[in-house]
């Protein structure tokens, strides 16, 4: 049996890939690994607002006409405005040029800044037009998407796929703990997962996957210069919630839906959940938590 | 688009990955290269030099580049390859960090004792932007710099 682990640098965060087979080679291993790992720099290239050459930044570029995309971008966009259209808006990706005016405006690879100033500030996602048949996107009003909460999670279940489809025994693909697996551990047993939050007093939960996608979010992780959270659209005078872990068939929702059940109300997760297929749980900053029915029927501890 | 009639999350999830994987776009080349059928109704959209990778233009060269960068959580090594003036892979070759943030977590050094298993365990949670390998990349990528490229943006 031959178990491989390899750690990568895209999407601005630290991606992993495990996977094993019998009677495979390292180096066979190490090349699917490395082809796998290929897509998230592809998903990254179309699908960022950091960069002036991507199609998120070419729909900004041309607002009122129809701009061809990449699935890279369409499927992550169809995603997330499903999540728009449930939350009522409350989970936007018609925002990216806001997080840009808060300051998270640079691309880590390059440290070039990349803002939308001409973003219209009442833009919603009730001015994005998506056509997945032809692959177009049209903007009613100058807005930058931001497919962050989606597209690195499409980008695991794509990368998943490929080392499905290179007949690995197992494989699982973590980017910065929005993950997802198949097949069995090298063990022979599930993959082990631990649900980390750094939050005070937080303990860690263990869940066991063979299929399917874990993800997580948290307010804690991303701030901008000048302290504001990566969240827009926080629930004024109410319990914050800190983080948020989603279990789903696919990342590409788990990631969404990890974001989206941070922004609605304690008692609309259940109902969220059970419509999109999944399970999560929720801190508050009061210490309370919120749990779907059926999540414990995954955690261990 | 109101709630009724929206197609169930899943079935979106699985259609998308069916077609981007059966389409081959995860084995293949980048959409750009691919002549589209149906164009958009609307005035066709300049293609900024985007699939002309490999060219003369391209802002970096092909190769393999490598960068280091540290933080507040320690160093890390990356090796970055540049094929057709695009970034292929960033591959992490040294992790003198408690990275990821998670590794921090006084239940994991335990782990590392305890790992006769194979099967180590992996975190989900929030990660952290880590300077440490922005810088690497970045360092790395003034290497690869092209210098007959008109840098910068597009």
């Amino acid at each position: 049996m031959t178990y491989l682990r390899r750690a990568y640098v895209a999407m601005d965060t630290r991606v992993e890939l495990a996977g094993w087979r019998d009677g495979a080679s390292e180096r066979e291993l190490v090349q699917l690994l490395d082809e796998a790992a290929g897509v998230f720099y592809e998903v990254e290239a179309a699908a960022t607002r950091f960069r002036p050459d991507s199609d998120v930044a070419r729909i900004a570029a041309q607002p009122g006409a129809w701009v061809r995309v990449s699935p890279h971008v369409a499927y992550p966009l169809q995603v997330a405005l499903w999540l728009a259209a449930w939350t009522g808006g409350r989970f936007d990706p018609a925002c990216g040029h806001r997080l840009a005016a808060l300051g998270f405006d640079t691309d880590y690879q390059t440290g070039q800044r990349f803002s939308w100033p001409g973003g219209s500030p009442d833009a919603t996602f009730r001015d994005v037009e998506l056509d997945v048949a032809r692959m177009v996107v049209r903007t009613l009003r100058p807005l930058l998407l931001d497919l962050g909460a989606v597209a690195k999670g499409y980008a695991v279940d794509l990368a998943l796929a490929r080392l499905r489809g290179a007949k690995l025994d197992g494989a699982l693909v973590n980017a910065g703990g929005d993950l997802a697996a198949f097949g069995v551990g090298p063990d022979g047993g599930p993959w082990q997962v631990v649900v980390a939050h750094d939050l005070p007093a937080f303990s860690p939960v263990e869940l066991r996957l063979s299929a399917g996608s874990v993800c997580s979010s948290g307010l804690y992780a991303r701030r901008g210069p000048n302290g504001a959270p990566h969240l827009w659209h926080l629930r004024p005078g109410r319990a914050q919630a800190l983080a948020a872990t989603v279990i789903a068939p696919y990342a590409m929702m788990a990631d969404g839906l990890a974001t989206a059940c941070m922004l609605i109300e304690p008692d609309e997760i259940g109902r969220l959940c059970e419509e999109a297929g999944a399970e999560a749980k929720v801190w508050y900053e009061d210490g309370t938590t919120v749990e779907t029915r059926g999540w414990r029927a995954h955690g261990v501890a | 688009m109101g709630k009724l009639g929206r197609a169930p999350l899943v079935a979106i999830c699985t259609a998308a990955i069916a077609a981007v994987y059966g389409a081959g776009y995860v084995a293949t080349e980048p959409y750009a290269h691919r002549v589209s059928p149906g164009s958009p109704p609307a005035a066709p959209q300049p293609h900024r030099g985007e699939g002309e990778a490999g060219a003369a233009s391209a802002k970096y060269r092909d190769g393999v580049y490598r960068g280091s960068g540290t933080d507040q959580i320690g160093t890390i090594d990356v090796e970055v390859t540049v094929a057709g003036g695009r970034i292929a892979k960033v591959v992490i070759t040294r992790c003198d960090t408690h990275y990821p943030q998670s590794d921090i977590d006084p239940a994991l050094p335990d782990e590392v004792l305890k790992a006769q298993s194979a099967n180590i365990r992996f975190v989900s949670g929030a990660t952290l932007s880590s300077f440490a390998f922005a810088m690497a990349v970045q360092q790395a990528l003034d290497e690869a710099k092209n210098p007959d490229s008109a840098g910068g943006g597009a």
